[in-house]
């Protein structure tokens, strides 16, 4: 294998795989990058087994031929090169890495113990907004869970329907749903639980002016994103995701609207009083409301316009924190049925995004 | 069961010296209390010597005695005398088992009376409880008219016990824990006796050491060597001597012997640093059935988070406890996901435990002891998380909720489940504590 390429151009390609490489693994395979030059175009993959990555960089090769380098040693070497174009080409089992005044000789990882990156290709959908995707990935995942004991909360259910693509994420305490519309062309309904991490990633990967599309393998077990040049392919979480549906409200018997950065600066500072806090709603204001044993009270009023029946209702001040900075309008809606029901926080245009959220009971 | 946990009484004499003036303590001890509950609930026991035993035989015929009957008391049977030698003494009283869960259960009937009066109430063993009613008592002057109103406080408490339960008790009022104990001794059964502070010197004078609590034979025997057989004469001997003879024991029993003790009544289940909730049973003989001892282990986790639920606690470690074969014992535990207070999620992680333990090859004998706990506590009122699941299904804490107020009112063994019934050992586990 014998290329020379634009060393941005290579830095460029080899950050966008860092994702899928398991630098601290029991297989030190993983934590390579797979190099393939054939007729002027470099394929470079990583592949941690849970997820893989794959893009193309431009270069002029001289001798095809494939090689897997550790993907921090490389990373690390092409972005403090000084050198506008880069040489490499392997010898042996080395890998010799050549700009203008510097030389390097990487010993490489056997080519065959790399996992072969799996086949998919059906197309689910075709032409989803990246900016529209980005954003409600970014929402959604945080209410994912982190433990590992419940794996299918772990993941982001991916509900491809007629009529958009639904993503719900659920760690039990509370429920992020968003709903990514328009633009796009559906080849057929399905839904898939994807690990809300690996989507994460994915959201970092592409850039907010370009199409995503989706595909999936045979047997539904991984699901693949392209977009702008990079695939992304994630393996799916098995499992029966929870049915959420009837957490999503009909309708919302008591309602406050309140400015967005006044009521989170109002739970952000009671919140170190107790972690969970107390609203109390009544009167055309919010009062936010912290006890602690150890600590002492704290309290602070917010204006809100509500039309209900004064009520009290506690929650985890961090869900709570979550899901308004979730919210990008500058009023937030605040729903709330009775104080041990859920509470529902969404923009006051009324937009796909909800995030329920599961009370405290004092 | 008049035994004193002397240690605890007496370290707490140690405890703060803080003022005791106007401080009022009243000491309730239920008169021959296991007899006394049988006597009432059957009654051919009535009026006849009646010995309730501990006693693993079916009729009887050995182990020693729980409780005697004044009936049976007039016929020299102490509690803590073999059942044969009982017999010998009288042979016409009637013998019975001891059915510690029904008096346990009668227990917390008791507290649940005393704490209608004062909500500081210390549970001091399964027929003693202490009853603070200095709070109580605040609004009148120190002196005679608090404590004339301490005495209609523990006449009312006598009666109403009379009333509710069937049962006599043994009252004493005093300024503090120690002096309380030794007045309802003075006067029993059904006796109600003030000890004033000023009486107090010449009330224990004359008494022999071994009145004091935490005073045994061989404590006595010491004390005898020393020269000292009455309270009074420990009283005059130099603090000094008996603190280098016995240490802090000595200066503890000083204090005791002039009527002194700090110790504050100690609410039940609110003890500082309160850090599990567990119940462990021993398994006669032991076992392998696997089945059995999930049973047991069902049986356990329902009155493990019976209590928590009881006193207001969540729990979220679940610790299981095995003793296999006559070796010592140990535990594995595992985490849940939230804070709880319902079986199901321990029993859940209890079983995985036991299953996966069951399955480990290391059971070369029967298991000899069973037992569960939850830890890493916080209290209820500090809030519970809500989840989805609760949301989903929130019939198990509804049927808990229901089982609890049944079991109040009705007594821990009102209900119990199916796959319980017939056993014994779980039926209404020890819940009184």
């Amino acid at each position: 294998m014998k290329f020379s390429a634009l060393r941005e151009d290579l830095v460029k390609s080899v950050h966008l795989l860092q994702y899928s490489v398991s630098a601290r693994g029991m297989m030190p395979i993983l934590s390579g990058v797979k190099i393939s030059s054939s007729s002027d175009v470099l394929t470079m993959t990583s592949n941690d087994l849970e997820s893989s990555t794959t893009t193309t960089c431009a270069a002029q090769v001289e001798e095809d031929g494939v090689c897997v380098v550790n993907h921090k040693l490389l990373m690390e070497l092409l972005r403090d090169m000084k050198d506008e174009k880069v040489l490499l080409s392997t010898v042996g089992n080395e890998m010799v890495l050549e700009g203008g005044k510097s030389y390097f000789k990487i010993f490489t990882l056997p080519v065959e113990d790399f996992p072969t990156t799996p086949e998919v290709d059906r197309a689910v959908v075709k032409g989803i907004d990246a900016a529209a995707f980005i954003k409600s990935v970014q929402r959604v995942s945080r209410a994912a869970s982190k433990d590992e004991k419940r794996p299918t909360l772990m993941g982001i259910l991916f509900e491809v329907g007629k009529n958009g693509i639904r993503m719900v994420s659920t760690d039990s305490y509370r429920l992020a749903v968003d709903v990514v519309r328009n633009g796009f062309e559906v080849f057929e309904e399905d839904s898939y639980i994807i690990p809300a991490g690996a989507l994460l990633n994915l959201s970092r990967v592409i850039t907010a002016d370009e199409k995503v599309d989706f595909y999936r393998d045979e047997n539904r077990g991984q699901v693949r994103f392209s977009a702008g040049g990079v695939d992304y392919t994630i393996r799916l979480i098995e499992g029966k995701f929870p049915k959420y549906e009837q957490f999503l409200p009909e309708s919302v018997e008591r309602k406050a609207v309140a400015n967005k950065e006044e009521i989170l600066g109002a739970i952000k500072r009671i919140s170190v009083v107790n972690s969970v806090i107390k609203l109390n709603m009544g009167g055309e204001e919010i009062t936010v409301v912290g006890e602690s044993r150890e600590v002492g009270e704290g309290k602070e009023t917010v204006k809100a316009e509500y039309d209900g029946d004064p009520v009290a209702i506690a929650f985890n001040s961090r869900f709570l924190e979550d899901g308004l900075a979730s919210v990008d309008e500058e009023e937030v809606v605040l729903g709330i049925t009775e104080p041990l029901k859920p509470g529902v926080i969404k923009g006051r245009e009324g937009e796909d995004f909800l995030y329920i959220i599961m009370p405290v009971r004092i | 069961m008049t035994q004193y946990a002397a240690h605890g009484l007496l370290r707490a004499a140690d405890r703060g010296r803080r003022e005791e003036e106007g401080r009022c303590v009243l000491h309730l001890d239920m008169d021959a209390y296991f007899a006394s509950v049988e006597q009432r609930d059957v009654p051919l026991y009535r009026d006849r010597p009646l010995v309730v035993c501990h006693t693993s035989s079916d009729f009887c015929s050995h182990g020693v005695v729980a409780t005697a009957s004044y009936e049976a008391r007039r016929w020299g049977i102490k509690a803590g005398m073999s059942v044969w030698e009982a017999r010998s003494r009288c042979p016409h009283a009637c013998f019975v088992h001891a059915d510690i869960p029904k008096y346990l259960d009668n227990a917390r009937r008791l507290r649940h009376l005393c704490e209608r009066h004062s909500h500081r109430v210390e549970v001091f063993s399964i027929d003693e409880l202490f009853v603070d009613l200095t709070p109580l008592l605040r609004r009148y002057p120190p002196g005679g008219r608090r404590w004339e109103e301490a005495l209609r406080v523990g006449g009312d408490l006598k009666e109403d016990i009379r009333r509710e339960l069937g049962l006599t008790a043994s009252v004493g009022i005093g300024a503090n824990k120690l002096v309380a104990k030794m007045a309802s001794e003075f006067h029993k059964p059904d006796g109600l006796t003030l000890v004033l502070p000023e009486q107090l010197p010449d009330i224990l004078a004359p008494l022999p050491v071994d009145r004091l609590v935490g005073v045994g034979a061989r404590m006595r025997r010491h004390l005898r060597a020393m020269g000292i057989e009455t309270i009074g004469d420990l009283a005059r001997a130099p603090r000094e001597a008996l603190q280098w003879k016995f240490g802090v024991v000595g200066s503890l029993l000083w204090e005791a012997a002039h009527g002194r003790d700090a110790g504050a009544v100690a609410r039940s289940g609110e003890v500082e640093g309160m850090k599990s909730f567990g119940h462990s049973l021993s398994l006669r003989g032991g076992t392998r059935d696997l089945e059995y001892l999930e049973n047991t282990l069902l049986g356990l986790c329902d009155a493990v988070t019976r209590r928590m639920r009881r006193d207001g606690y969540l729990g979220r470690t679940v610790s299981l406890r095995l003793r296999v074969g006559y070796a010592l014992g140990y535990a594995r535990a595992r985490t849940l996901p939230e804070h709880t207070d319902l079986p199901s999620p321990v029993y859940a992680a209890a079983r995985d435990l036991l299953r996966r333990e069951a399955s480990s090859g290391l059971w070369t004998e029967p298991v000899t002891t069973v037992g569960v706990s939850v830890s890493q506590l916080r209290r209820r009122e500090e809030g519970k998380q809500v989840t989805i699941w609760d949301i989903m299904d929130p019939r198990e804490e509804r049927l808990a909720a229901a089982l609890d107020a049944i079991r109040d009112r009705y007594g821990e063994k009102a209900v119990t489940r199916a796959s319980l019934l017939g056993d014994f050992a779980l039926s209404g586990m020890n819940l009184a504590r």
